[in-house]
Order: structure tokens, then C-alpha cells, then sequence
């Protein structure tokens, strides 16, 4: 399931991926895989991400039971 | 060259090379914390560990094979039998490691790798490639080097390939 959230998030900040992976120590390849929905981050590396973004963990990676099936 | 001063000269290169890595290890396991923090992210970390799971089972299951082979036609290559699965299931790691985005940590390019692997490959195949030629050659090491610079020539195509990908991407996030 993609992450657009986060990448909508990322976008209105004006950072590019590599930016934001920068900033919270992982490769640009996470973050790309986090958007895509192909890794599941931690919840330290979700934590990491929101304080960057200063948005919450619900704003950022929380899915409804609806969207995950 | 002897045969035998052919093997000496293997297990002196293997004896210096482990005795590097070892004081390597000593002085890592001394540092401590102080240690070069490992750059990995959790993400490469896992696929990493995944990557050499795959490599050993594919290693086990070379030795099976090998062995079975081996017995059926008689002709015994011994150690350099067991060097070329090691390669094999380094390269499986390795390929698995670079397509997935878990060899390169940040900070690293992976120019000093490619460098490293040319280098590798023009003695694998300076080796190798007269001992496939030669049939009178009896030195088995020398073949597994032919095989060894195959696989690190296909390492080399993953990097480029890798690379190319990598760029779209980047090319294809900014815009």
C-alpha cells in the first residue's frame, strides 16, 4: 500500500527524498521504498520521519482496516 | 613452480589474510562504542540478513550437489570445489545486496568497488583464462579463478544496471 501521505507530506516541506532521508540517517532508497509501500519502517524510524515533517504518527502511517485489504 | 610450493603460497596468502582480520576484529571489539557506528539503515540491515540466508542455503545446497556429482563421475576436485560454492554463494549475497539497495551504505559510492572488482577481474581471468585453455593444466585453483571473474564480471553488470535505475529514479523523484 503506498504511502502518499508521506510523499504529499514531504512534498508541501519542498524536500526531495534524499533530503528527508538525510535528515532522519536511512538511504534515500528507504524513504523511496517507504512511499512505495514496500517496507514497513519502525516505529523509531516512523517517529524520526514525523518529528521532521511535524506531523503525527496517525497523519503520517496510519491506514484504516479498509485501505489495508 | 612446484605443486607443492603452489599450495604454500595459497595457505601463506589465506594465513596473512586471516591473521589482518582478526587484528582488524580485535581492534573493532576494543573500541567499543567508539567504534565507526554501523551506516547501515534498518531496511538494509534486514535485507542483508536475508541476503545471507539465501547465500548460505544456496552454499549447502552446492556442497550436496558437489558431493553427489563428484562420486557419480569420480573426478574429485576437493578444495577448489568447495571455493567455487563459496564464491557462488558470496555472489548470490552480494547481487541480492546491490539490487535491494543493502551493499552501499550512505556515506559510500561504490566507486572504490567497481575499481576493486576490474581489479579483481583482470587477475581472475589472467589466471583463469590459460588454465580453461590449457587442458594439460593440473593446478584446480586456476579454473576456479575463470569462475570467479565470471561472477564478479556479473557483479560489475548488477553495479551498472544498478546505477543507471538508481539515476532514473532520482531523475524521475524530482521532477
Amino acid at each position: 500500500m503506498k504511502n502518499l501521505k508521506l510523499k504529499s507530506a514531504r512534498a508541501a516541506f519542498d524536500m526531495s527524498q534524499q533530503q528527508l532521508a538525510d535528515e532522519v540517517g536511512v538511504t534515500r532508497q528507504t524513504i523511496n521504498a517507504i512511499e512505495k509501500g514496500d517496507y514497513n519502517p519502525t516505529i523509531r524510524l516512523c517517529l524520526s520521519i514525523c518529528h521532521t515533517l511535524g506531523k503525527t504518527l496517525d497523519e503520517l502511517f496510519w491506514e484504516e482496516p479498509s485501505e489495508k485489504e | 613452480m612446484s605443486q607443492r610450493s603452489y599450495y604454500m603460497c595459497i595457505l601463506a596468502f589465506l594465513s596473512v589474510l586471516t591473521i589482518f582480520l582478526i587484528i582488524i576484529a580485535i581492534v573493532r571489539i576494543k573500541n567499543g562504542k567508539n567504534a565507526e557506528p554501523n551506516e547501515f539503515d534498518e531496511r538494509q540491515k534486514l535485507i542483508r540478513g536475508e541476503s545471507f540466508k539465501y547465500a548460505y542455503a544456496i552454499l549447502i545446497l552446492y556442497l550436496l550437489f558437489n558431493s553427489v556429482i563428484e562420486d557419480l563421475t569420480g573426478k574429485y576436485r576437493g578444495a577448489a570445489g568447495i571455493l567455487l560454492g563459496i564464491f557462488v554463494s558470496l555472489a548470490v549475497a552480494i547481487i541480492l545486496c546491490i539490487w535491494k539497495d543493502a551493499f552501499f551504505n550512505r556515506d559510500s559510492t561504490g566507486k572504490s568497488l567497481t575499481v576493486s572488482n576490474i581489479f579483481l577481474l583482470i587477475l581472475d581471468f589472467y589466471w583463469g583464462i590459460p588454465a580453461i585453455l590449457d587442458p594439460k593444466n593440473t593446478y584446480p585453483y586456476s579454473i576456479v579463478f575463470f569462475y570467479a571473474g565470471v561472477l564478479n564480471l556479473l557483479i560489475l553488470a548488477i553495479i551498472a544496471v544498478k546505477s543507471f535505475k538508481d539515476r532514473r529514479e532520482k531523475d524521475v523523484e524530482s521532477l
